[in-house]
């Protein structure tokens, strides 16, 4: 399979449902990935059964702030310089990059850094969605080290920095960015192919093209957004959880100095409408949706992919725009098996994200 | 205090049309409406047309009151919906959208300062046959700004002069747009005097900081449609002014109704044409509110060709804004608009369910809000709804509902805003809201505001995320009530009456 100008659109809608509200526009970064398919010609899609055991896979994401990358809008030839500083450091060659994080804009910004650095793009991601933190991947979870994380920024500026923990990297990494200010391309986490095997998130890339693709031709053939939303909850395993109305949007104040994962919170409350009439649901939401609740029972929670969509536009809704009155049908899709470990679950469950709740799997709608 | 406004001046005419419809507001020195007017006209009235239609009425209504010739007349406001035509009209269907295009746009250039920013070129995202149509060649140069304010890259005058002299002769305007020029304008304003030494005063220079917007694309979008639209813009102006002065009113300012539902005077209009996109919804919206002393509300937007309404919230007496991502001839731009929720009907009708539905939605929070209908088709929408709908305290259509563009754009103020990043760990802090109140106020009085009577009126304070120091967006905004050439006070000058020109 390949990427090109054909299908990068359904691609970036994917994106969008996988980013669970977080992550950024995909839309943002989709002329970028067209740009790139433009000039380079498309981008192959492989599998690691593709690739030599021995060669490298090489994580690539947007670091920063969304309001400066929508500014400096880079080359996307920052994959380049990170190559060649990956190359040199592992005296090996990249077989081939990958996602770091499909959901939202870090799923099309991969196509063109792929494109821009003549590489093929892993049908894989590190986290099957949006999360806020550079350790929250699979990655982290099968036990590859994080360790060097190679910085660029979009003047061919490239920094390598070594530590021996998550925390130190972080630390590190962090104030390179801002001496970039706060807009700058990063990786983390290359690995062997053969490492990458298991360690990964797969087939995440065309999982997310036919997520988009279903969503096309559902506005193709005229059909209802709460009846596109049940054909992805059958289509892969989740649920359509309740189709609402926002009656309020209560930000939770919170220490300035909390961590990433929990320094934005805000509860949502749902009432449902038409045929969920009488219902009252609880969103709980952070830089992504977290938690579904109903008369204090668990509907859904991350790791799980919990996105809403506006009935009438039929996009997802991001967890900024969320505000009082808009209609919305409520999706929960489930996650990769890795994550509901519980090493998984220490990383991306409800507890990280200061929500006292225990992950329970997703109960899937009756086909 | 009515003998006063007689001896000075000080009215303002509002002249809206939309369709055939024209309707025509005159309010004294006292911002009170004295009196109001609607007229349906055939055949694609032009505002020259509108004007000539709803000028005598009011005059002899003020008559009555005392009042009396086009000299009282100090400012002349239009709210005019086929502005948005002008515009161009958002393509609809996917085909070509320039049917309205009546030529005499373009050709110009387009300039971005930062060279680093090539993952996606100048018009990418513009349907490419209006691109090749109206944009001669663009570029990308070493410039713009980081966040912080310092440069992104050092200006490269001379790649621009280079630039400069390939399109020389051959376009009409050049549009820049530097990276971070909303925060710091420096090197588009240093880029404007070498294009303009280079091309001479006649090619108009439009910078993006003036637009605003946060996101490059769509601020350089928006930027180089208003360089294409501001030659012919400039011209429309000039001919307005000429049909001003045969009805006895060359020495009124002229004013028109903008996006975000302040005014902007003529001169600033003519090189800030995008602006005028939706204004004439906006000052509906407004006006509406105004009629019936609401500044809390919800207005059901009816348009003359009787398609569905749309529902708008006003808080505070401001109309609610979107936040940008207006698309305008099939290209994205940062453009704000007044916010209004489509009334969806299953069917062709305007049902109750779908009306309560799009009340709900337009709202801000669930407190239940008045219901105001306004606009041409405010009277035949009212004699179809219940006089209850969930959600609203009453559904009323205040007098004179059909004339509330009219109203609005008569008794609007000038705005003017702009932003600045703010890093809290700074010391200055209070110098930097400040400075960016009095850039705002600046901006107000560019834009045609009285320079004595414009003050800062509200400042927004947006935490920025995933910033490892803390920072805020700041945006100021500023208003004041429109500039007169007559100061009141002064005596009002001498006009020939209108009898005596024939009208």
């Amino acid at each position: 399979m390949d990427f090109d100008k054909g299908n990068l659109a359904a691609f970036a809608k994917g994106c969008d449902v996988l980013g669970a509200g977080g992550g950024g526009p995909a839309g943002q970064t989709l002329p970028a990935a067209l740009h790139a398919v433009a000039e380079h010609g498309p981008v192959r899609v492989v599998e690691l059964t593709e690739l030599p055991d021995d060669e490298l896979v090489m994580p690539c994401a947007l670091l920063g702030a969304p309001d400066v990358y929508v500014e400096r809008i880079g080359t996307g030839r920052e994959s380049v310089v990170i190559r060649r500083q990956v190359e040199a450091h592992f005296d090996r060659r990249v077989a081939a990059l990958m996602c770091t994080e499909v959901g939202g804009s870090n799923g099309p910004m991969s196509v063109a850094f792929a494109a821009h650095a003549g590489l093929p793009l892993l049908d894989a991601d590190g986290m099957g969605r949006a999360f806020p933190g550079i350790e929250q991947v699979a990655m982290q979870v099968a036990g590859i080290p994080a360790s060097p994380s190679v910085l660029a920024d979009e003047h061919d500026r490239v920094v390598l920095v070594r530590a021996e923990s998550g925390e130190w990297l972080e630390r590190l990494a962090r104030n390179v960015a801002t001496a970039f200010g706060n807009r700058g391309v990063s990786s983390e986490y290359v690995m062997t192919v053969d490492q990458a095997d298991g360690a990964v998130v797969d087939g995440s890339m065309t999982k997310a093209l036919r997520i988009g693709t279903v969503l096309e031709e559902a506005v193709r053939d005229g059909h209802s957004t709460r009846s596109a939303v049940a054909r992805l909850a059958e289509e892969f395993g989740g649920a359509r959880l309740a189709e609402c109305r926002v009656t309020g949007v209560h930000p939770i104040k919170n220490k300035a100095t909390a961590a990433l994962a929990t320094n934005t919170r805000r509860t949502i409350l749902l009432e449902g409408v038409n045929r969920d009439d009488g219902r009252w649901l609880r969103l709980e939401a952070g830089h992504e949706y977290h938690a579904v609740l109903e008369d204090g029972e668990l509907l859904a929670a991350t790791p799980d992919v919990i996105t809403l969509f506006d009935i009438h536009g039929g996009e997802p809704v991001p967890v900024p725009e969320l505000r009082y009155g808009l209609r919305v049908v409520v999706l929960a899709l489930p996650s990769p098996p890795s994550w509901q470990r519980p090493e998984g679950l220490a990383l991306v469950g409800p507890r990280a994200f200061g929500l006292s709740l225990d992950y329970s799997p997703l109960a899937a709608d009756d086909v | 205090m009515s003998d006063l406004a007689h001896h000075t001046g000080g009215y303002r005419l509002g002249i809206a049309l939309d369709g055939d419809e024209v309707a025509g507001a005159l309010v004294d020195v006292h911002g009170t409406v004295v009196a109001v007017t609607t007229r349906r006209l055939t055949g694609k009235p032009t505002p020259d047309d509108a004007l000539h239609a709803a000028l005598a009425p009011l005059l002899a209504h003020a008559e009555v009151d005392g009042g009396g010739t086009a000299g009282d007349i100090d400012r002349v406001l239009f709210a005019i919906s086929e502005l948005d035509d002008v515009v161009v009209e958002p393509d609809t269907d996917g085909s070509a959208p320039q049917e309205t295009w009546t030529g005499g746009h373009g050709p110009v250039a387009a300039v971005r300062l930062g060279a680093a920013t090539t993952a996606v070129p100048p018009l990418a995202l513009w349907p490419p046959e209006f691109r090749d149509r109206v944009v001669l060649a663009s570029t990308c140069v070493s410039g713009g700004a980081r966040l912080d304010g310092t440069e992104l890259e050092p200006l490269d005058e001379a790649g621009l002069a280079a630039f400069a002299r390939t399109v020389a002769g051959k376009v009409e305007a050049v549009a820049v747009t530097g990276v971070f020029a909303t925060l710091t304008p420096d090197h588009e304003l240093a880029a404007a005097a070498v294009l303009e030494r280079e091309l001479g005063g006649r090619v108009r220079i439009v910078l993006s900081h003036e637009i605003g917007g946060s996101g490059l694309l769509e601020r350089e979008n928006a930027t180089v449609l208003q360089a294409v639209m501001t030659p012919p813009a400039c011209r429309d102006a000039e001919r307005l002014q000429q049909v001003l002065v045969a009805h006895g009113l060359g020495h009124a300012e002229v004013f028109f109704a903008r996006n975000d539902g302040t005014i902007m005077a003529i001169d600033y209009a003519a090189t800030h044409p995008l602006a005028l996109y939706g204004g004439a919804a906006a000052a509906t919206v407004r006006g509406t509110a105004l009629l019936a002393g609401e500044q809390d509300t919800l207005v059901a937007l009816t348009r003359a060709d009787g398609t569905a309404p749309s529902i708008g919230a006003v808080t505070a007496g401001l109309p609610r804004l979107t936040s940008g991502h207006t698309t305008i001839a099939g290209v994205p731009t940062s453009l704000r608009m007044v916010a209004q929720v489509p009334v969806r009907p299953d069917g062709a009708r305007c049902d109750t369910r779908a009306l309560t539905e799009a009340i709900d939605r337009a709202k801000v929070a669930p407190t239940d809000l008045p219901l105001l209908l306004g606009g041409p088709g405010a009277e035949e929408l009212a004699a179809t709804l219940p006089p209850h709908l969930a959600g609203t305290v009453s559904v009323r259509c205040p007098p004179w509902a059909a004339a509330a563009a009219a109203v609005g754009v008569a008794t609007a103020p000038v705005g003017g805003e702009a932003r600045r990043i703010l890093a809290l760990s700074d010391d200055d802090a209070s110098v930097v809201r400040e400075t960016v109140d009095e850039a705002a106020r600046v901006a107000a009085v560019r834009a045609g505001a009285d320079p004595q009577r414009a003050r800062a009126k509200l400042r927004e304070e947006t935490p920025l995320s995933y910033l490892a120091e803390p920072a805020v967006a700041l945006l100021a905004r500023a208003e004041g009530p429109p500039r007169s050439a007559v100061p009141a006070g002064r005596p009002r000058p001498t006009t020939v009456p209108l009898e005596e020109n024939g009208i």
